[in-house]
C-alpha cells in the first residue's frame, strides 16, 4: 500500500515536471547541445585561454552572446506581463551603442560614455512609459514608432557612419564588460545574470511582481485594489529601456564598433521569442523571469547550432524558425496530454468491447 | 487580443505607407525648374556605412558640379520596395535621367519598362541589375561601377600567394540573395587555387558583431583542421573576424582578406589585424555625371564603365593613410 502511494507521488512529480514549461526549455537546450556535440565532438570541450584570461570553447562564446538576449528578454518579460509589448529594444540597443562609441571617439571618459548610454536608454524607455501609461496609447504603436525613430536617432548620433572606437585608448572597461572574464566565466554573462537575479528579487521578494501581473490581468481592477497602474506601466517600460541600453553596450563593446543598421536588428523579435519560450503569456498577467532567461540562452544556443551544423546561410532564418516552433510544440499542454488522451480512448474502447462481449 | 493585433497590424501598414510617402515626397515640385537645368533622379540606398556615404556624397557633389539638379531619394534598410516606388515616381515626374543604385539585382523589369516607354535613360551604378525583358533592357544606357567579381578574384589570388602550399579557411558572406555577395563569391571561385580549401562559408550579414561570433564558432569547430585564412566579403566582417582571431590567440596565424577599403580596414591592415584589403572604389561620381551628360547631349556612352580599384597590403595601406587623400 505504502509502495503504491509512493509510486503515485512519483508519478505526480513526473507529471508536474512534464507539465512545466521550464522543464521543456531545459530539455530543448540539452537536445541542442547534444546535437551539436554529435556533429562536433569538441563542442563541450573547455580550454583555458591565456590570451583572454578565461575559459574558451563553443559553450563560452554562446554564453557571451546570450548576455544581450538575457537583458532584453528580462525587460520584455516585465512589459509583456502587463499585456504590453516593447518593440523598440533593438533600436534602443543601437542608440545606446552609438552614443557610447561616439562619445568615446570624441574623447569622453569611458564611464561617462557608459552612463550617458544608460541614461539615453532610460529616457527612451521613459518616453515609451509616459506615452503608454499617462496618454494611454497602445504599446504596440508607441514602441513601433520608437523602433523606427530609434534607428534614425542612432544614425544622427554617428552621422550615418559605423563609428569605430577600437583604437581609442581608455575604452578598456567597456571592452572588458563584453569580452572579459570573471573567474574564467564571461564577464557579460555574469553581469547579465546578476541583473536578472536582482530584477527577479525585486519582482518576487516584494509585491512588485504581483502588482505587475495584476495590471496585466485587469488594469481597472488593480486600480481599485489600490495599485497605481500608471506607475507600474511607466516603470516596466523605463526598466526595459535601461536593460536594452545595457544589451546595446554588450553588443557594441564586443567589437568596440557600432553598426547603425545592424546593431540590435531583429533583436526585439528574439526577445519576444525568448519570453514566449520561457512560458510568459503574451496576454499578460503571468510571468517567469527564469523561463525568459532560459529562453534567452536557448536563442543564443540556436544561433550557435546554426554555425556548428553549418546550415546554409540562405536557410538559417527557416532553420531558426523551425527550431522555435518545435520547442513551442513541445511545451504545448495539448501535446503533453496527448498520451493520456490516447490511453483514455483506448481504455474506453476496451471497456466498450468488454461490454459488447 | 485578436482585435488588438488587427488594429496593430493596420497601424503598421498605415505607418509604413506614411514613411514611404514621406520618403518619396520632398523635392517633387521643383523638378523641371529653371532655365533648362536638367533634372536627374537618384534612386539611392541611403546611410549604410562608410562606403555608401562616400559613394552617394560623391555622386551628389559631382552632379552639382556638372550643373544638374539631382533629386536624391534613399531607401531604408535595403528595402527594394521603396526604391521601386521612388523609381516609378521619377518616371511619372518625367525627369531627364535616372541613376539607379539598387539594393537587389532582380525585380526591376516593370519599372524599367515604364522608363523605356517614357524614354528616360537609366544609369545603373555600383550594383548591376539583372533584366530579362528586352523592352526593359533598352532603358539602361550604362552601368558604372567597380567590379565585384574582380574584387573576389583579387582575394583568391592573394590567398594563393600567401599560401603557395595550400591552406584551409573560411568565407564570411553577406546576406544571401544580394548580387554583391554572389559576384564576390563568383570572383573567388573563378580564381581560387586548387590547394586552397574552404572549410565553410557562413553569412555574417555584413556585421562586425555577427562576424566575430560566427568566426569564433568556426575557429572552434575546425580547430583540428588548422584554418589559416578568412575571406570576409566586406571590411566590417573582416574587422569582427580579426577580433575573434585575436581572442583565440591566432593573430598573425590566420590571414584575413577583405573587400571595400574603408579607413578602419586600412588601419587594421597597418596594425596587422588584416592581411590584405581590396578596395571597392566608391568614388565615381564624375564618371557617372559624364556618362549622363554624354547621353543627354546625344552621344552614346559605353555600356559598361568599369571603375578602377586598388589593393592594399600593409605598406600600401600606410602610404594611403599617410597621404590623407582618401575620402572614406
Amino acid at each position: 500500500m505504502a509502495a503504491a502511494e509512493k509510486k503515485d507521488d512519483k508519478n505526480n512529480v513526473v507529471a508536474k515536471l512534464l507539465g512545466n514549461n521550464l522543464t521543456w526549455s531545459v530539455v530543448a537546450l540539452i537536445a541542442l547541445i547534444i546535437i551539436c556535440t554529435i556533429v562536433d565532438h569538441q563542442f563541450l570541450s573547455l580550454t583555458w585561454n591565456k590570451n583572454t584570461g578565461g575559459l574558451a570553447g563553443p559553450l563560452i562564446t554562446m554564453l557571451q552572446e546570450s548576455a544581450r538576449y538575457l537583458m532584453i528578454a528580462t525587460g520584455m518579460t516585465l512589459v509583456i506581463s502587463t499585456a504590453g509589448i516593447d518593440l523598440s529594444v533593438g533600436s534602443v540597443m543601437a542608440v545606446a551603442g552609438a552614443t557610447a562609441m561616439q562619445l568615446l571617439t570624441n574623447g569622453a571618459n569611458v564611464w561617462v560614455a557608459i552612463l550617458v548610454a544608460l541614461l539615453i536608454g532610460l529616457v527612451i524607455g521613459s518616453i515609451n512609459g509616459v506615452l503608454v501609461s499617462i496618454l494611454g496609447l497602445q504599446p504596440f504603436i508607441t514602441t513601433l514608432i520608437m523602433m523606427l525613430a530609434g534607428r534614425g536617432i542612432a544614425k544622427v548620433i554617428t552621422s550615418g557612419e559605423n563609428t569605430d572606437a577600437s583604437q581609442v585608448a581608455g575604452g578598456e572597461p567597456l571592452r572588458w564588460m563584453a569580452n572579459g572574464f570573471i573567474l574564467g566565466i564571461p564577464a557579460n554573462f555574469v553581469i547579465a545574470l546578476v541583473i536578472v537575479l536582482a530584477v527577479g528579487a525585486v519582482a518576487r521578494k516584494t509585491a512588485m511582481g504581483m502588482m505587475i501581473e495584476s495590471v496585466g490581468i485587469n488594469q481597472e481592477a488593480s486600480r481599485m485594489t489600490g495599485i497605481n497602474p500608471r506607475k507600474i506601466l511607466f516603470l516596466v517600460y523605463a526598466i526595459s529601456g535601461v536593460l536594452a541600453a545595457i544589451a546595446g553596450l554588450f553588443a557594441t563593446a564586443s567589437v568596440m564598433r557600432v553598426d547603425v543598421v545592424k546593431t540590435g536588428q531583429d533583436l526585439e523579435m528574439y526577445a519576444i521569442l525568448a519570453v514566449v519560450i520561457g512560458g510568459t503569456s503574451l496576454l499578460g498577467g503571468k510571468f517567469s523571469l527564469a523561463g525568459s532567461a532560459l529562453g534567452a540562452v536557448i536563442i543564443a544556443m540556436i544561433r550557435k547550432t546554426i554555425i556548428t551544423l553549418g546550415v546554409d546561410s540562405a536557410a538559417t532564418p527557416a532553420f531558426f524558425a523551425a527550431v522555435v516552433i518545435i520547442i513551442c510544440v513541445m511545451q504545448a499542454p495539448k501535446v503533453h496530454n496527448l498520451s493520456a488522451e490516447l490511453k483514455r480512448k483506448r481504455a474506453l474502447k476496451d471497456s466498450q468491447k468488454a461490454v459488447a462481449a | 487580443m485578436k482585435k488588438a493585433i488587427k488594429s496593430g497590424l493596420a497601424a503598421v501598414v498605415a505607418a509604413s505607407t506614411l514613411v514611404g510617402l514621406a520618403a518619396c515626397g520632398g523635392s517633387a515640385g521643383d523638378s523641371k525648374s529653371d532655365s533648362g537645368q536638367k533634372t536627374v533622379g537618384f534612386v539611392a540606398v541611403g546611410p549604410e556605412g562608410g562606403f555608401r556615404t562616400a559613394n552617394e556624397n560623391d555622386i551628389k557633389q559631382a552632379f552639382k558640379d556638372a550643373g544638374f539638379n539631382l533629386v536624391y531619394s534613399p531607401t531604408q534598410n535595403n528595402d527594394q520596395q521603396k526604391q521601386i516606388q521612388a523609381f516609378n515616381k521619377f518616371v511619372n515626374d518625367e525627369v531627364d535621367a535616372i541613376i539607379l543604385s539598387s539594393t537587389e539585382d532582380k525585380g526591376w523589369d516593370d519599372s524599367l519598362k515604364k522608363a523605356a516607354e517614357a524614354e528616360i535613360p537609366v544609369f545603373t551604378v555600383d550594383r548591376n541589375v539583372e533584366v530579362k525583358d528586352a523592352e526593359a533592357k533598352k532603358a539602361i544606357v550604362s552601368h558604372i561601377g567597380p567590379s565585384n567579381e574582380w574584387a573576389g578574384e583579387q582575394a583568391a589570388e592573394r590567398i594563393a600567394k600567401d599560401f603557395p602550399n595550400g591552406a584551409n579557411g573560411f568565407i564570411l558572406e553577406g546576406p544571401a540573395g544580394l548580387s554583391v555577395v554572389k559576384d564576390r563569391g563568383t570572383g573567388w571561385d573563378n580564381k581560387v587555387a586548387s590547394n586552397i580549401k574552404v572549410l565553410e562559408s557562413q553569412s555574417a550579414n555584413w556585421s562586425t558583431d555577427e562576424a566575430k561570433t560566427v568566426t569564433a564558432g568556426l575557429l572552434d569547430k575546425y580547430k583540428s583542421q588548422n584554418p589559416q585564412f578568412i575571406f570576409a566579403q566586406n571590411d566590417e566582417m573582416g574587422i569582427g573576424a580579426a577580433q575573434a582571431v585575436d581572442a583565440a590567440g591566432l593573430k598573425g596565424k590566420v590571414k584575413i582578406v577583405t573587400i571595400d577599403g574603408t579607413e578602419a580596414a586600412l588601419k587594421a591592415v597597418v596594425a596587422g589585424d588584416l592581411d590584405y584589403v581590396i578596395e571597392y572604389n566608391p568614388i565615381f561620381g564624375k564618371e557617372t555625371a559624364q556618362a549622363v551628360k554624354d547621353k543627354l547631349d546625344g552621344k552614346t556612352p559605353e555600356a559598361d564603365i568599369q571603375i578602377e580599384s586598388k589593393t592594399f597590403d600593409a605598406a600600401a595601406a600606410k602610404k594611403a593613410l599617410d597621404s590623407g587623400e582618401r575620402k572614406y
